[in-house]
């Protein structure tokens, strides 16, 4: 198991999948958002070799007798979690690790090994993939030093052969291709990467009137994410289908809290519907709403969530697509709404100045998927949103805040 | 002044923010409001569908509309989503051996077949077992499963996220039953000889174990011809129908919401090795260099298929792009002057007969013998009895007078390897491939088995088509896969008066769901 370049999680084959829910079932430790690690002044720390979502390593023996994974579990758990709080540190230490780096290097060595080349060559680097154009060039730009540490293969002389690296993309890889020129014909040498591996999209582009920050992103599924203060403190609550994370967002960096298990029958469904509601700002308490069940919840050192039976999510409880903001600089209200879309596009947040309800609504941001879920946080002056992100199929939280300023 | 200006402002801060927090329950809702209810009505072009995966015969179009049915009942161990990643769906954990030998997985608990049997080790590796390959042996018991192979496969993954490897269980009256969104409720079959529509009403399970389904039912019409299909849609009479690729244009042209699949067809013509006429080497090269390719996909087909010169589709192989099979008719010509006359009038006239029936199968048909004519090679076009508007016979038993066949091939296995294997035992051209190396999943080796393959020039693939669907303004959360699933059970209809949530009857057991589960 490797790191990309993103630290995002990724399954490799050999390795054990399991899924998040079967493994909350055997797990006690807390989850740590893999991109909110603090990068360190100096690496130090190896490579990970596991991550959060991926566990084992090549082989796991099988017993015909007994459940193959409860009995290793707790162990292959435990060992995953410190691996996992290293995992970021490791990417960025060790670009090798990344299995797209490998791939290049590995790419460029066959490249090397082919005989009768028709040197020196010029490189032709097309990437048709979904592959960022910044990923690309970083690549290029390995592969180049790649061959060119190794022997002077490559020139800049227009008229010189091409060598053609071809990137493409297919249902599950990667496949990077070179098309060598050499005395024996063109020679073709392919490496794949699975297309797991990593995102393959750019930051999306914010306006100026609104500014947005990634707060965290995950491949577990986000109802709602919700900032409130209470006692000195600023907290973020993420809701999953039966899960309640919670972050600190005093500092510049979001640092876990605590992960609570919500109690209760789940009712599955195919909607993300769930709330979080403080009932009362400045105050600990909360309730979730989850389909068939409403949960109380208590911020404190450690949070607490009870849900009652017999408490049920009432039907069209689920109403706003829009939440207030005020302007810090002259406080005027202004309205943030999503598409009144469905999941299948991504959004576009509107700001409707609400001193003038007539005047069309302006589009601030272009979201990278559909709006899930949109709060406001107790200053109002920002707010969070909950979008799934089309191009890479994670959940990510913003915080997204009015600036009188561009 | 200063002062006065900044205490309006604390004082109006104030009274928006005591407003917000009273408002702060309702604002912070969800921003989708999913629909639940209504009837889905589809419209598909085959009428002989069937449920039972063993049924199935890969690589026809029959069995793709068969496959598309059958997702609605029936669910996989693991699904692909569309970022490469394998998605558990009934198996919730794998793991494999270092050689890729002996896999294991983990079943989801507490899911139940729509009989109410609970689903089982046993029972899953009962239904693999029927579907998988030889080399590939399934077991099961309680909450596992365990696949075994002599040969390393590398790509179990994809095998079991594609293709026909449903779960299943054999019920009473060998009627078959699945955990899938819906279940068959009724099927009607053609009251009358001169009718060829078959309906079926399948309604939503409450206890599926993703979660229910959006829509109440899916009321589905097949068999109608595409003209009809189309009107429908036009009318409001459906919902959702498929579209044949030769009225796509015309259906976006007339501000149709059409949506195309990456390219999942392969029209191209197979050379029968047990005819005297297809063992002339230099015939087959002849007939692949007059081919116009580009003037079939862009003039015949109107762009909405393209030139395809693999067997494997580029998005599903990721190397189609290196294959070349540019038109060269003087190369043709050449050729064709170069054999005896003899040789020459023993192989002419070449009988093409057209193992895909519909009008589309035969318009390429005859473009292919007017290009072959062009390159001095001369072609008849025999057709088949048609029986279905647009049905296909990838390897079907040839006439003895009958060197060509037109075929068609729809892709099935999101394992290139695996799609490769089948397509080549289906077509029964020769293949000198070692058994080593037909059980690698090595891009390299596969190019290089592909190369091989067209470079005998046995079967000369001609265009590659998306499938095409309309869909009514109505339908809402369409998210289906590249290759062509269609995640039904994620759609939902704009209703006047839908409910937002989901009835209250649904049973209590735990599961991802959209968009996360099936993206």
């Amino acid at each position: 198991m490797s790191n990309n370049a993103r630290g995002t999680p990724f399954l490799e084959r050999g390795q054990l999948y399991i899924d998040e829910e079967a493994r909350r079932k055997f797990s006690w430790a807390e989850t740590v958002p893999d991109n909110q690690s603090p990068v360190p002044a100096s690496c130090s720390l190896a490579p990970s070799p596991l991550e959060t979502n991926v566990l084992s390593s090549a082989f796991i023996p099988v017993s015909a007798n007994k459940n193959f994974v409860r009995g290793t579990l707790h162990i292959v758990i435990l060992f995953s979690m410190v691996a996992s709080a290293a995992a970021p540190f490791a990417g960025q230490c060790a670009a090798r690790e990344d299995p797209l780096h490998e791939a290049i290097a590995s790419l460029a060595s066959e490249v090397l090994a082919v005989r009768n080349v028709q040197s020196p060559l010029r490189l032709d680097w097309r990437n048709q993939s979904a592959l960022s154009a910044a990923e690309s060039e970083a690549l290029q730009s390995q592969f180049s030093s790649e061959l060119a540490s190794l022997s002077s293969l490559l020139s800049d002389d227009p008229s010189a052969q091409p060598l053609r690296i071809i990137l493409r993309d297919t249902a599950t890889q990667f496949v990077i291709v070179a098309r060598v020129p050499s005395a024996d014909g063109e020679q073709i040498r392919l490496v794949q990467v699975s297309r797991a591996a990593f995102s393959a999209l750019d930051v999306p582009q914010t306006t100026p009137s609104l500014q947005k920050q990634l707060l965290l992103k995950q491949r577990e599924p986000i109802l709602d994410a919700v900032e409130h203060s209470a006692a000195g403190s600023n907290v973020l609550l993420v809701l999953g289908r039966e899960t309640l994370w919670a972050y600190a967002t005093a500092q510049t960096q979001l640092e876990s809290r605590g992960v609570t298990h919500i109690p209760g029958p789940n009712r599955p469904s195919r909607a993300l519907v769930g709330n979080i509601h403080f009932p009362k700002a400045e105050d600990a308490h909360f309730l979730l709403e989850l389909p068939g069940k409403v949960c109380n919840g208590t911020l404190s050192e450690k949070i607490s969530v009870e849900c009652p039976s017999g408490s049920t999510l009432k039907r069209g409880s689920a109403v706003a697509s829009a939440v207030r903001l005020i302007a810090p600089c002259d406080y005027n209200a202004w309205t943030l709404s999503s598409d009144d879309g469905d999941w299948s596009k991504p959004d576009h947040l509107f700001l409707r100045d609400t001193r003038s309800a007539a005047v069309e609504r302006v589009v601030a941001l272009e979201a990278p998927g559909p709006v899930l879920a949109l709060s406001s946080v107790p200053d109002s002056a920002s707010g969070t949103a909950v979008v799934w992100n089309l191009s890479t199929g994670e959940y990510e939280v913003y915080r997204f805040s009015l600036a009188c300023h561009n | 002044m200063r002062f006065i200006a900044s205490r309006w402002r604390a004082t109006t801060r104030l009274a928006l923010l005591a407003g917000i927090a009273v408002l702060q329950p309702l604002g912070a809702g969800a921003a989708k409001h999913p629909r639940y209810g209504g009837t889905l009505r589809v419209e598909l072009r085959d009428a002989a569908i069937t449920l039972d995966p063993r049924a199935w015969k890969r690589g026809t179009l029959e069995s793709a509309a068969s496959e598309r049915v059958a997702a609605l009942v029936f669910d996989r161990l693991v699904s692909l989503d569309s970022y490469g990643r394998f998605q558990p769906q009934l198996a919730v954990e794998w793991s494999h051996d270092a050689a890729a030998k002996r896999w294991q997985f983990r079943l989801r608990d507490g899911v139940k077949f729509t009989d109410e049997t609970q689903l089982t080790g046993t029972e899953v590796a009962a239904a693999l077992q029927r579907l998988l390959p030889p080399p590939l042996q399934a077991s099961g018991r309680g909450e596992t499963l365990i696949v075994q192979s002599a040969a390393p496969v590398p790509d179990l993954l994809e095998l079991l996220a594609s293709g026909s490897y449903f779960v299943y269980r054999i019920s009473t009256g060998e009627t078959l039953v699945g955990t899938g969104p819906f279940f068959v409720a009724e099927s009607s079959t053609p009251a009358t000889s001169d009718s060829k529509t078959t309906h079926y009403l399948l309604k939503a399970n409450e206890s599926c174990w993703a979660g229910r389904p959006f829509v109440d039912n899916i009321d589905l019409t097949l068999g109608l011809p595409a003209l009809r299909r189309l009107l429908d849609l036009q009318l409001g009479r459906a919902d959702l129908i498929e579209i044949a690729p030769e009225l796509a244009r015309r259906a976006a042209q007339e501000s149709l919401r059409v949506w195309a699949s990456s390219p999942v067809i392969t029209f191209g013509l197979r050379f029968d090795p047990t005819q005297p006429a297809a063992s002339n080497a230099r015939l087959r090269e002849a007939l692949s260099n007059s081919l116009d390719r580009a003037t079939v996909a862009n003039v015949l087909l109107q762009k909405q298929a393209e030139p395809a010169s693999a067997l494997l589709p580029q998005w599903l192989s990721g190397y189609a792009f290196l294959f070349d099979m540019d038109t060269n008719l003087e190369r043709a010509k050449e050729l064709r002057a170069a054999q005896s006359p003899a040789t020459a009038s023993a192989s002419g006239p070449l009988r093409l007969r057209v193992d895909a029936p519909g009008d589309l199968a035969k318009l390429v048909a005859e473009r292919v013998a007017v290009n072959a004519r062009q390159g001095g090679i001369a072609v008849q076009v025999v057709a088949r009895p048609v029986q279905r508007e647009f049905s296909a016979t990838a390897s079907s038993p040839s006439e003895p007078s009958t060197a060509l066949h037109l075929f068609v091939w729809h892709v099935t296995s999101l394992s290139p390897r695996m799609e490769l294997d089948a397509l080549l035992k289906s077509m029964a051209v020769p293949d000198s491939t070692s058994s080593t190396e037909a059980s690698s999943a090595d891009p390299a080796q596969l190019l290089a088995r592909e190369r091989r393959i067209l470079g005998d020039r046995y079967l000369l693939p001609i265009v590659a088509l998306p499938e095409y669907a309309g869909l009514g303004a109505n339908v809402r959360n369409w998210m289906p896969s590249r290759w062509g699933e269609w995640h039904l059970a994620d759609v939902w209809l704009d209703l006047p008066d839908a409910a937002t949530q989901p009835p209250v009857n649904s049973s209590a057991s735990s599961g991802p769901a959209a968009p996360g589960a099936r993206p």
